[in-house]
């Protein structure tokens, strides 16, 4: 592993201007990614994990704008970089996969006439059979070049995606839920197919997923957003073990087993804050079982707990309710109301 | 309910779904049902196969979850029994009725007023320009002549309580765009429950929303069945969530069903190799670490004219000779356990 992470990111802000006032998307994000590591950022719809992709690719558009902070890639800032020297760094060395193939892939054109259009405006010295080599890299046979979308099924439109991705073999690649329209069989070969990929080929990925479970045997690391801000961050295999987040907790309790016995499951009750007002103190302080009178009004910062980091006031010695929880690895949660409206 | 009507579906054991509970007449129960579609210009007919032969039991209170992947026809068994399409052959039968002799507008309302569906989108399935009230109402306008004008207020509330929308005069009076996707689709299940229905037919409802949110939506599956009596019909491509609610499991596989039985002894005895390989694709991390452990990137076939034979012989990896040209039957394995494989073996035998 080399001494530096590819991606550095520092304090990023994005902001949503809206009738109600500016909405903070995403909320002092920091965010680092090592070379042919792979990070997995996981949350419900709507606490900004999405923008974040987009404001580190620098592909967001009005009324979203990066209000303050940096995104170091490979040591140079993306944010102040000029378009013209972005769409150099675009596709050959990160890339985008998207989250619904179906309708990212143009319609009208072959798979083999769209990648070349990326050929065209990224690199025109290409080998002429690096298309059919990635092809055969995510496991779809060449001919299907020749192919419209439409003649594709929802799996094989994903990898082609993927493929396309990695046609300069970038250094880093950044997929925004790219499994999410498939089945489960599909899903799980996908997620194989990516991990090997990266194994062979030595990229760093950034996986963004609102399915918790999904990520549980391939990432490395693991980022747990909530309302726009960080709040665990560990090695993955630490996080699933020991949840140090009441809301990292809840998530990880969310989905059944089909193994062990048959538990009564609660999810999380309550929906996401109105980022445009966002709770004062804690965000998560709404839908928390373990909620204590400090977290209504102080804003936790991320501790470190152990091998990972949790935005908690349970973790902050100076805030933490009497008598403090002495045992960190397991924070008991008493049982939650059921529904989602509160 | 007579016992002549009884009799007649009791006596037909060639065609019963395995897995049912014996005894007296089902809820809902099909027979061999069967939905082909047209495909391909007037040079090139073909007939895809969409659902062959399914028989299917539902009893009352009871949750049988359908699962399988996107095109084995888990859907299209869902718009057969809510009508939208007419099978090609096949029957179902509506607490020992025939759906195929009602004729009368009244049956016909009575029918989709006892089996209402619950569609996927929560996006797309509500109006968008009407309250949330406007489509309860409706439905309790339409369907519950025991309900008086005056009263229909009341019971719109009752139902939004029972899903666990409260405070229920409040969401009454939102547009769909003010309700979060769980909320929403709890409104799609309240709508179906306006109608006083006995099973409803819920396609993929969760599948759209966060994994959070999904339980919610569960344990409202779960609560309707036991407080209001409802049955389900879950159809899902998450066999987790199946085992979380569903008292039957159902497994389909380009148009056949392959596995039924209780869903425990389905999953704890996994008998057909799809069921494993569905099985093994689902995503723990309770389980211990196993990466590459199936690596599987077929799909099922789409069965356009399709010959006899095993239609999952292509991605088996227990295939043999006679899997190519015979079609395999539901073979009673377990106690209520059936499988349609060649080689899937039986419980004594297993045991040995």
């Amino acid at each position: 592993m080399a001494s530096a992470p590819i991606l550095e990111v520092r304090d990023l802000r994005v902001e949503y201007a809206s009738s109600r006032g500016p909405v903070g998307a995403v909320d002092g994000v920091d965010l680092d990614v090592w070379p042919g590591e792979f990070v997995s950022v996981v949350g419900e719809s709507g606490c900004g994990k999405s923008t974040m992709l987009f404001a580190i690719a620098q592909l967001l558009s009005p009324p979203a704008e990066i209000t303050s902070g940096s995104v170091l890639f490979k040591g140079k800032n993306l944010v102040t970089m000029t378009e013209k020297r972005l769409n150099v760094l675009r596709w050959r060395d990160f890339s985008v996969v998207m989250q619904s193939a179906m309708n990212a892939l143009n319609p009208v054109k072959s798979i083999g006439a769209q990648f070349q259009d990326a050929i065209n405006a990224h690199d025109e010295h290409v080998d002429r059979e690096r298309p059919a080599e990635v092809m055969r890299l995510v496991g779809i046979d060449p001919i299907h070049l020749k192919s419209y979308p439409h003649q594709l099924s929802g799996g094989m439109r994903q990898r082609a995606m993927i493929a396309m991705a990695l046609l300069f073999t970038p250094d880093l690649v950044i997929m925004d839920e790219p499994t999410s329209a498939l089945d489960v069989v599909a899903q799980r070969s996908l997620m194989v197919q990516i991990k090997e990929l990266q194994r062979e080929l030595g990229f760093a990925v950034i996986f963004v997923t609102h399915d918790m479970s999904l990520v549980s045997h391939f990432s490395d690391h693991l980022v747990v957003m909530y309302a726009g801000q960080v709040v665990e961050v560990g090695p993955t295999r630490t996080v699933f073990d020991h949840p140090e987040h009441p809301y990292s907790r809840g998530l990880l309790d969310a989905f059944p087993s089909i193994t062990g016995p048959r538990v009564h499951l609660t999810g999380i009750p309550g929906s996401p804050p109105d980022l445009a007002h966002p709770p004062a103190g804690c965000r998560f302080n709404p839908r928390c079982p373990l909620v204590f009178a400090d977290c209504l009004v102080v804003e936790p910062a991320l501790y470190t707990v152990g091998e990972s980091h949790a935005r908690c006031l349970l973790h902050a010695t100076a805030h933490a309710p009497t008598p403090a929880p002495t045992d960190t690895a397991q924070i008991p949660i008493p049982d939650m109301a059921e529904g989602e409206v509160r | 309910m007579t016992d002549s009507i009884t009799d007649a579906v009791t006596n037909t054991t060639d065609h019963a779904d395995p897995s049912a509970p014996t005894g007296s007449v089902p809820l809902l129960e099909t027979k061999g049902l069967t939905r082909h579609f047209k495909v391909g210009g007037n040079l090139a007919r073909k007939t895809l196969h969409a659902v062959d032969d399914a028989n299917i039991v539902i009893d009352r209170q009871e949750i049988v979850a359908l699962a399988g992947e996107s095109g084995s026809g888990k859907s299209t068994i869902a718009r057969l029994l809510a009508r939208v399409y007419k099978p090609t052959s096949g029957e179902i039968y509506y607490r020992g009725r025939a759906l195929s002799s009602m004729h009368t507008r009244r049956d016909l309302l009575s029918y989709r007023s006892d089996v209402p569906m619950v569609f996927q989108d929560p996006f797309s399935s509500l109006n968008p320009a009407f309250r949330v009230s406007h489509g309860i109402m409706r439905g309790l306008k339409l369907h519950r002549k025991d309900i008086s004008r005056a009263n229909r207020y009341d019971e719109a509330e009752r139902v939004l309580d029972a899903v666990g929308l409260t405070p229920a005069s409040d969401i009454l009076q939102r547009y769909p765009y003010e309700l979060s996707g769980g909320q929403r689709q709890r409104i799609g299940f309240a709508q179906a429950l306006a109608y006083k229905p006995k099973l409803i037919l819920a396609d993929e409802p969760v599948s759209m929303l966060d994994v959070s949110i999904r339980i919610g939506l569960l344990n409202v599956m779960a609560d309707l069945r036991t407080n209001e009596g409802v049955s389900f019909l879950y159809i899902t491509h998450d066999i987790a969530s199946a085992r979380y609610v569903a008292d039957r499991l159902i497994v389909m596989y380009a148009g056949h069903i392959v596995e039924s039985g209780p869903t425990e002894v389905v999953l704890s005895n996994a008998k057909h190799p799809y069921t494993r390989l569905l099985l093994s694709a689902v995503p723990d991390p309770r389980a211990p670490l196993e990466v590459g452990a199936q690596t599987d990137t077929g799909e099922p076939p789409k069965v356009i004219n399709p010959t006899p034979g095993c239609r999952f012989r292509w991605r088996c990896p227990l295939v043999v000779e006679e899997c190519h040209h015979v079609t395999p039957a539901l073979r009673v394995l377990g106690p209520r356990h059936a499988a349609a494989c060649h080689v899937a073996s039986e419980d004594e035998i297993e045991k040995r």
